[in-house]
């Protein structure tokens, strides 16, 4: 870890994961754009490439995806006290808004103006995770050969119902074999 | 003591073997609720659509939940607490050794076409959400005007988000 120059106070790691945590709607794959935004774009934490890897390291790993990538993240940049502070980070908005919600909300989520708010953010949520991947992929899938995987990846996942850690091993596989005499760029 | 420790320990397992996130944890989670009796099925129902439409991770909101029901406030923090603790223990035993390899040419080979597999396998998530959450006309039109928002002038999520709730609620 000698060539990680910066090192975030622990309190802004539970912080930006916090707010990772609390603008992700919807799981796993909603904290892609997310994670990218806050961990990459804004604090330059690690690089997109970086970001990658961690998340499908995330999922290869049983567990909850947000809180092993963010586990890891955490890892990277503290340490083992950087890694709890990270995943407390990713785990106190659930624990707010939904200790509130079973304690005084639960009668009023069928309200049909909640529903259609929700409606809308499924809508928007879908553009937050094309746009952040279209970015993502810019740069990691920038031959032919890498072309081939993400499609074969998502038309697997599409067509045949694979399991995502199953793309994450293949693709991981194929690597191997394809890249290994490349000069290291 | 005995009904937390009893949270403790089916969280623990549901976490060890939550494979892929969220949904790998609901089928897990539906039989524990089933067999432990913490809460009916109409309400673990509910649960599913709260988990998914409040901010944080699925399965961390489930696990608040349940946990709430079966115990109180403790019985949240053990079964969010249970829940994660397998997925950091190994993630943080294989950190210690693993970013002594990250950066050898091999490695990096195995990285350079796992990252292109992930861009598949998000862009098949966005595919499948975009399936049931795009149903008609003001749907369609708030996730076109959100990659044109996103593409232009990089709008923040939180924007996204409060903007697209108040466009669903005023337009459907």
């Amino acid at each position: 870890m000698a060539e990680q120059p910066e090192r975030p106070r622990r309190l802004e790691l539970f912080c930006t994961f916090a707010r990772i945590s609390a603008t992700t709607i919807g799981g796993g794959y909603v904290m892609f754009p997310l994670l990218k935004l806050e961990v990459v774009d804004s604090k330059g934490w690690i690089s997109d490439d970086e970001m990658v890897d961690y998340y499908a390291l995330g999922q290869s790993i049983p567990g909850i995806i947000a809180m092993n990538t963010a586990t890891l993240v955490g890892y990277r940049k503290r340490g083992i006290p950087g890694a709890l502070a990270a995943a407390a980070g990713m785990a106190a908005p659930s624990l707010v808004v939904i200790l509130l919600i079973a304690a005084f909300l639960t009668p009023y989520f069928d309200h049909s103006w909640v529903q259609k708010g929700f409606s809308g953010i499924r809508a928007a949520v879908v553009a937050m995770i094309t746009m952040a991947v279209w970015q993502v992929g810019k740069k990691s899938v920038n031959s032919i050969s890498k072309g081939l995987i993400a499609a074969g990846s998502f038309l697997a996942i599409i067509g045949l119902n694979a399991h995502p850690v199953l793309m994450i091993i293949a693709g991981g596989l194929l690597g191997y074999l394809l890249f290994r005499k490349e000069t290291p760029a | 003591m005995s009904a937390l420790l009893q949270l403790f320990s089916s969280f623990f397992t549901i976490g060890l073997f939550a494979f892929g996130g969220g949904y790998a944890v609901l089928s897990f989670l539906q039989q524990e609720v089933e067999r432990r009796g913490w809460m009916t099925t109409e309400r673990f129902v509910d649960l599913i659509a709260i988990a998914q439409s409040t901010p944080g991770p699925i399965a961390i909101n489930m696990a608040t939940f349940v946990g709430y029901q079966a115990g109180g406030v403790p019985g949240a923090l053990i079964a969010t607490l249970a829940v994660s603790l397998p997925g950091m223990i190994m993630m943080t035993s294989f950190a210690l050794f693993f970013f002594h390899f990250y950066e050898r040419p091999k490695t990096r080979a195995l990285f350079k076409g796992l990252r292109p597999a992930v861009v598949g396998l998000v862009a098949a998530a966005a595919w499948q959400i975009g399936k049931v959450s795009i149903i008609n006309w003001v749907t369609a039109a708030i996730t076109l005007a959100g990659i044109i928002l996103i593409a232009k002038w990089k709008v923040h999520p939180v924007v996204l988000v409060v903007g697209s709730a108040i466009a669903g609620i005023l337009f459907f």
